[in-house]
């Protein structure tokens, strides 16, 4: 399989562990990434132990992205957009490269071929301004996304109003996930115990912080998680419910509104931070993509397997990772490595 | 390039057959356990019976991957084979949660596996199933279950909903909704007529009579209203667990477990099918409890991964060396090796390929009969020497960074441009475990007014106890220092991940002020006993 050439499309975990692997059985890869850096989401996400590994799966981007780097059978371009891509046997692209990016002074272009494509172009963070959560609106309110990269930087929570530690944190579950007035309908898998960690961390480093969670269901399994779970059942007050409306108070503060099951009441209740835990949601560009690759997208707007896609690599096109549903760095990592199997089974067949 | 498998679990099936139509050799063996059905399962995937070996038991494992030597008792014989690596799939325990729930077994109480293992239709289970009344499913009530339950019980529901016309419950705690399509399943029994009552604040009185028939007294959450319910049939979910062979196979081949008993320790850099032994591959039930999909990905992680064997891509790591002068064969080496490469013969010897270099053994071994020889000739000894070469205007601080985790945060903090203290020297090792007492007093020897040696979180070190050797050897200094009137403060050991750049600074700094607090150190000891 010498010097077959595979397209990757998409530099976060995924397509950084396909790259690898396929490189290590000898095929040349080029791999694309849009934006000026590797990694995806999860290098922008924090470390959650406390003394122990808390078994987020965050560090394990730093090491993928160790591996692809000066590797001679991988060819990396970031900050550059695939613009063009037509099959004709083999898969014919043009690769745009971006102005920003620090080697390049201007746009350029660059033409290339390949046997095979894997879009790994992942997920993206569902944008909560379509809920009635005030998000963009109040200050204080910020999505779990944030809060992994304040995290990262701060090491604390800051409200980004004051930049002064938050008394009380409230954090709400599957925003945007498992709703059906949004037609997701689906779970995103790894927001419950991400939560979960992050607000332990908080509580760890600042143990007057009181927090709440409006959840569900928890979502997690296995042992890890059951002694997580424990925890957080002694530390935070855990409310299944989900608010409706959040208010400003005239002190600053946020009011959240939710039913009380148990004194079948509404209830209102004031916190100095909110944070949105939303859901992972397909790519404004994968459905697009997807089509000019000639696969089609499941209901859900994901490329994974689901019935009736015909994906499973024919001809040449293959998914690794979120781009094909959500999925915890872990899995994205087996994931992608089943993913570069197929392709090497594909290449042999053609004689690759 | 052969490859053993162990396990008839479709995840052992599919790997065989993965592995067979990509050209490899294989060979599968099943304990005394498995009957004639999981041959028909390889038979199915149209797998010669060939390569099986039946009734057969693993011995011993020895050597290291591409060279493995494997001992097994096999109907009554006892065989060796040369294997280049391992895949181990063997299914998993299920056993009813009958007691967790207070009940007994009875005609109208049956496991959640009656259903799906006979099949809902099957002749044994159509026998069984009431045609009249009302199903109530058990799952996730006073512990946490997982997404493969849950999306069994869901299945199951709606047959019983849609095909049959039963009304069904479903109590449970929190419903695992999080795999594939779940949520959508979950809606659909919704829409079908399944009630789901969700116990949080308050939990099901569950009674049974003499006859084993069920009563179930709740309240429901939502509305706080009383309900009794007499289910023709309640069905009872399982706790999933490893198998007594599995844990065998731990104890044969080495291998580090999990909290859950699963052959994987939960250490992230066993992520995927990795265990702590190069070669030896643990995949689906073996390891994780995972739905079809799942186990599929698994097979394709296993045979890509031995296929690959040796992987000749691996960089060129430190290997440890034993002088056969000095080793006094107290087995220290052996007994401390994570990865299993220490070969016993009539002495110990390391087998470089299964070496990971992290010198852990060089650290422990107490005649210092062990070096570790890092292919570009770095010597920590020498690194240590150096640094006391620089005119002091800050305390002098050396910190002995874990190369995976605690070096890789000090270049993202300088990435992101945060302050270090001006006297920071770093000195990189392959594993914290490598940082033997004498390399600590070393440094102090070469002017250091304070030593730091950082670490993997614990629970994260890719040797899976390096870190510990670390603490335990930092906590033995520090006692002695205090016992010498040396200030035990000028040591100490912390944790860091790779991603904490902010960490790293932090800690460093905080470090520097102690130390300016406790002014410049003088310590001149020779040796310290271990
Ligand atoms: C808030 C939050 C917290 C999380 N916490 C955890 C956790 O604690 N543990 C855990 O296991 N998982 C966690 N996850 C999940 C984790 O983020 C994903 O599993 C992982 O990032 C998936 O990697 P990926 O490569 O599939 O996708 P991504 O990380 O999304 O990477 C895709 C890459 O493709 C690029 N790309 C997209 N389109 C194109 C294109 N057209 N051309 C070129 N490049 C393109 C993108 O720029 C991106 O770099 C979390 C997710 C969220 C949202
Ligand atoms: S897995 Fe997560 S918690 Fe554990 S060391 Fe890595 S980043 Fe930290
Ligand atoms: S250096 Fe580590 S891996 Fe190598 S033999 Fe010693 S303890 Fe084992």
């Amino acid at each position: 399989m010498d010097s077959s050439n595979v397209l990757v499309i998409g530099g976060g975990i995924a397509g950084l562990t396909t790259a690898h692997e396929l490189s290590k059985l000898g095929v040349k890869v080029e791999l694309v990434e849009k934006e000026p850096f590797l990694g995806g989401h999860a290098i922008q996400f924090t470390c959650k132990a406390i003394e122990s590994c808390a078994k987020c799966g965050a560090c394990m981007a730093e090491e993928k992205l160790n591996n692809v780097i000066h590797n001679e059978n991988i060819k990396i371009l970031t900050g550059a957009n695939l613009n063009r891509i037509s099959k004709n046997d083999r898969f014919h692209y043009n690769i745009q490269l971006n102005p920003d990016d620090k080697n390049q002074s201007k746009c350029t272009g660059y033409s290339s071929s390949a046997d095979a494509v894997i879009m790994a172009t992942g997920f993206e963070p569902f944008d909560p301004v379509k809920k009635p959560y005030g998000y963009r609106v109040f200050k204080n309110v910020i999505t779990n996304l944030d809060l992994e990269r304040m995290l990262k930087t701060n090491g604390i929570a800051l409200k980004p109003s004051d930049g002064m530690p938050p008394s009380k944190i409230a954090f709400i579950q599957c925003v945007g996930s498992r709703d059906s007035k949004l037609n997701h309908l689906w779970c995103s898998k790894i927001c419950c115990a991400s939560a979960l960690r992050m607000a332990h961390v908080i509580k760890s480093r600042k143990p007057e912080t009181s927090v709440t969670f409006f959840y569900i269901d928890i979502q997690g399994s296995g042992k890890d998680f059951e002694a997580l779970y424990q925890k957080a059942k002694e530390d935070f007050q855990m409310i299944r419910a989900i608010p409706g409306d959040i208010y400003k108070t005239e002190d600053d503060w946020l009011k959240i509104n939710y039913f009380d099951n148990l004194s079948k009441a509404s209830i209102e209740e004031v916190y100095d931070m909110v944070v949105l835990s939303v859901a992972m949601i397909p790519g404004s560009k994968t459905k697009e993509l997807a089509e000019i690759l000639g696969i089609i997208p499941c209901d859900t707007g994901f490329v994974g397997s689901c019935k009736n896609n015909g994906i499973a690599g024919s001809g040449g096109v293959f998914v690794a990772g979120t781009a094909g549903g959500p999925l915890s760095i872990a899995e994205s990592i087996t994931h992608a490595v089943k993913t570069a199997w197929d392709v090497a089974k594909y290449l042999k067949t053609r004689g690759r | 390039m052969k490859t053993l498998i162990i396990g008839s679990s479709p995840c052992a099936v599919n790997s065989a057959k993965e592995l067979l139509e990509s050209g490899n050799e294989i060979l599968i063996s099943l304990n005394k356990n498995e009957d004639s059905s999981a041959i028909d399962e390889f038979k199915a995937a149209g797998i010669d019976p060939a390569f099986i070996l039946t009734d057969t038991n693993i011995l011993s494992c020895r050597g290291c991957a591409g060279d493995f030597t494997i001992l097994m008792a096999s109907g009554g014989k006892t065989v060796s084979k040369k294997i280049s690596g391992v895949i181990i799939a063997e299914e998993y325990e299920k056993k009813p949660n009958f007691a967790a729930y207070g009940l007994k077994p009875a005609p109208g109480v049956l496991p959640l596996s009656f259903l799906t293992g006979t099949g809902i239709y099957g002749i044994n289970a159509s026998k069984k199933i009431p045609h009249a009344g009302k199903i109530a499913f058990l799952t996730g009530l006073g512990y946490e279950s997982n997404p493969v339950i849950a999306e069994e019980v869901m299945l199951a529901s709606l047959k019983f909903q849609t095909d049959l016309n039963l009304q069904t419950y479903i109590l449970t705690g929190n419903l695992k909704v999080a795999g594939n399509g779940l949520e959508k399943l979950y809606r659909e029994t919704k829409t079908a007529g399944t009630v789901y009552f969700k116990f949080t604040d308050t939990s099901p009185r569950i009674l049974q009579d003499n006859e084993g028939k069920v009563t179930i007294e709740l309240v429901d959450e939502i509305t706080r209203l009383n309900f009794r319910i007499t289910p023709a049939l309640t069905v009872v979910d399982e706790i999933i667990s490893p198998s007594a062979y599995m844990k065998e196979l731990a104890a044969v081949f080495g291998l580090h477990t999990g909290a859950d008993g699963f052959l994987q320790s939960g250490n992230l850099h066993r992520t995927g099918i990795y265990t702590n032994r190069k070669g030896i591959f643990v995949a689906g039930p073996s390891r994780s409890i995972l739905n079809v999909a799942g186990n599929i990905t698994d097979s394709a992680n296993a045979a890509i991964l031995t296929s690959r064997i040796p992987d000749d891509n691996i960089k060129q790591e430190a290997k440890a060396e034993i002088k056969s002068g000095s080793c006094i064969r107290c087995l220290t080496c052996y007994r401390c090796c994570p990865y299993r490469a220490i070969d016993l013969d009539i002495r110990p010897s390391v087998m470089p390929d299964a070496c990971e270099g992290c010198g852990i053994c060089f650290a422990e071994c107490p005649r210092g009969a062990i070096s570790l020889n890092f292919p570009d000739n770095r010597n920590v000894a020498d690194a240590i020497r150096r640094v006391s070469d620089i005119g002091k205007t800050s305390p002098l601080v050396i910190a002995f960074c874990c190369g995976r985790s605690a070096g890789r945060a000090k270049e993202l903090a300088i990435c992101m441009g945060y302050r270090l203290p001006q006297n920071l020297k770093v000195i990189e090792v392959p594993c914290s475990g490598f940082v033997s007492m004498e390399y600590v007093l070393s440094a102090f020897q070469n002017n250091a007014d304070g030593v730091l040696v950082l670490t993997c979180h614990a629970g994260n070190c890719h040797s899976e106890d390096g870190n510990i050797f670390a603490r335990r050897r930092v906590e033995q200094l520090k006692e002695t220092f205090s016992q010498m009137n040396f200030e035990k403060e000028r040591l100490e050991i912390k944790t860091l991940a790779s991603n904490m750049g902010y960490e790293f600074a932090q800690i460093t700094n905080m470090f520097e002020n102690t130390l300016k607090v406790l002014g410049s150190g003088n310590l001149k000891i020779l040796k310290v006993q271990k």
